[in-house]
């Protein structure tokens, strides 16, 4: 029988046909190849803004069980050490507890989306705190997110590692070019991994990191409540209060706040966000002012020049002048509360 | 367009209603790619917003009056015009100001400024040394215990701490702070928090 045998012609010219399209894909294969590489940098370069406004969102609505480590530094040396085991639900449900060092150890907070509570074995006591419903907190996170991308400079560093998860770093600036941020984001859930706290004067006060995450973790039922220990002393901290426009306040409190003549760098004053508490059962003007991260609030309270007693928690200061008992709480320099006191003239 | 060029043209803009989408296309691209102008037009809507937010004033009754009167009016010589403004409202045909509310608000005035002297100087001794007497209070275990501390080179000094009442109603305003600040992101969670103020 005879075999079909293609002619010598046809069968070169199949192959130049075969070799000629190998080449195509070879150039095709090559393209997009090179197409990956050259866009996957602008993929991992997102706007920094949105990096921030992802992460700030999904706080407390991502599942996760994790470890971390808490540095405290002072004038640029690491003071202290905590570590802690971490889990987080849905609808902002927190449980942490300190596990090292041991003048630490047991230290809790919980929060069931409701009440938080932060209990200290080593001092006995427990304090709970009402939690402002869920949309509130949703919509004081937009407002933050807005009032950072608004007065804040973002930059965008790069990815880097952590936790062995992959991340968007993050620096934030004040309009002063002090740096306040730094931010480590998980590219594929925005839980901020790692932060870093810097001070007034730029230096770094606090670092907190994740060291081991696990996105599918288990809860303990009942590990987001909390019972008061027997023999421990329960603090309950004041209702979250009504906010409203300073004029509207004023008019509550029957007397017309003094503003600042100062503003640290970045911050504005909340004027629609203002509220009237009770200081000494007397009205009192809360005035609050942000730069998106970080706040003061200033509490005015018309009193007669009388002496005063001082507190021991946190740092706060407390003056009168012209018939106003100013009190200032933050987390401020010394040089920004002395321009803050000298600009609060009526 | 140049930087200069395009502050011009934003120095003029209403920031109460300022929305970037509706800038003219040149300034919206330059802005695009320009940093530095996007922080002058930050800080310049900042500005804008402190100047709306400060109280205005109420204008005097008289104002309109005041103000028409004086219209049509030749300027007078140098000495005629700085007699007119020191005694202005007295001199007028018709008074700016009835005389009465003149008299009335003077007498006011002086007996704020006397009484204000009296008391002053009935106040403490100490006290007569500073206009304005501060607390600073810091976290710690043991407080204060009347160490005095000054702010700022020749300032108030501390007072001694009195008074577990005292302490407790500023710890009251702590409180409601640390409560606001619990929304703010990126920052010091409350177990951060209560860690560092177990030290």
């Amino acid at each position: 029988m005879r075999s079909i045998v293609m002619p010598r012609r046809l069968q070169e010219q199949a192959c130049l046909k075969a070799v000629a399209s190998a080449q195509w894909l070879g150039v095709a294969l090559t393209v997009v190849v090179l197409l990956a590489v050259g866009l996957s940098p602008a993929v991992a370069d997102k706007d920094p803004y949105d990096i921030m406004y992802d992460a700030i969102m999904s706080k407390g609505n991502v599942n996760y069980s994790a470890e971390r480590v808490v540095h405290f530094y002072q004038e640029g040396r690491r003071t202290r050490t905590v570590r802690q085991r971490m889990y987080r639900k849905r609808g902002d449900k927190l449980h942490v507890q300190a596990l090292e060092p041991a003048s630490e150890a047991g230290q809790l907070v919980v929060s069931n989306g409701q009440w938080l509570w932060e209990y200290s074995p080593q001092r006995r006591e427990v304090i709970q705190r009402q939690l402002q419903p869920a949309a509130v907190r949703r919509s004081n996170r937009q407002r933050s997110a807005e009032l950072i991308r608004k007065m804040l400079l973002l930059q965008y560093g790069g990815r880097a590692t952590v936790a062995s998860r992959p991340a968007h770093q993050l620096a934030i600036r004040d309009e002063s070019d002090r740096l306040l941020r730094k931010c480590w984001i998980d590219t594929g859930t925005n839980v901020e991994l790692k932060l870093e706290k810097h001070g007034g004067n730029g230096a770094l006060c606090m670092q907190t990191e994740i060291t081991s995450i696990d996105y599918s973790p288990s809860f303990v039922a009942g590990m987001f409540d909390f019972t008061v220990p027997a023999g421990v002393v329960l603090k309950r901290a004041p209702a979250p209060a009504k906010r409203m426009s300073l004029a509207a306040a004023e008019q509550v409190a029957r007397f017309r706040a003094v503003l600042p003549g100062y503003m640290p760098p970045s911050y504005v004053f909340e004027s629609d966000n203002v509220a009237v508490t009770t200081y000494k059962n007397m009205a009192t003007l809360w005035l609050t002012f942000s730069n998106g991260l970080d706040g003061f609030s200033l509490f005015e309270t018309r009193q007669e020049h009388t002496a005063t007693a001082a507190q021991q928690q946190r740092s706060a200061t407390q003056w009168y002048s012209d018939g106003i008992c100013f009190t200032l709480v933050g987390d401020l320099t010394a040089a920004e509360i002395e321009k803050l006191m000298k600009s609060l003239k009526q | 367009m140049r930087c200069k060029e395009v502050r011009q043209q934003l120095g003029a803009y209403d920031y109460s209603t300022y929305d970037a989408e509706a800038l003219p296309q040149a300034l919206r691209e330059h802005l695009a790619g320009c940093a530095s102008c996007r922080r002058w037009v930050s800080r310049t809507r900042r500005v804008s917003e402190m100047l709306r937010s400060l109280p205005t004033d109420e204008v005097p009754q008289y104002f309109t009056a005041g103000v028409m009167a004086r219209l049509g009016q030749a300027p007078g010589s140098v000495g005629e015009r700085w007699l007119d403004w020191l005694i202005g409202p007295l001199r007028a045909p018709a008074p700016r100001v009835p005389a009465y509310q003149l008299v009335a608000a003077g007498c006011l005035l002086l007996a704020l400024v006397v009484g204000g002297a009296l008391y002053s100087s009935y106040s403490h001794p100490g006290d007569a040394q500073h206009g304005i007497g501060v607390v600073i209070a810091d976290g710690g275990g043991s407080g204060l215990a009347g160490t005095p501390v000054s702010v700022g080179g020749g300032g108030p000094r501390l007072r001694r701490i009195n008074g577990e009442g005292d302490r407790l109603k500023i710890n009251d305003l702590i409180l409601r702070h640390q409560n606001y600040e619990l929304g703010k992101p990126l920052g010091p969670d409350p177990a951060v928090r209560l860690s560092e103020t177990s030290y």
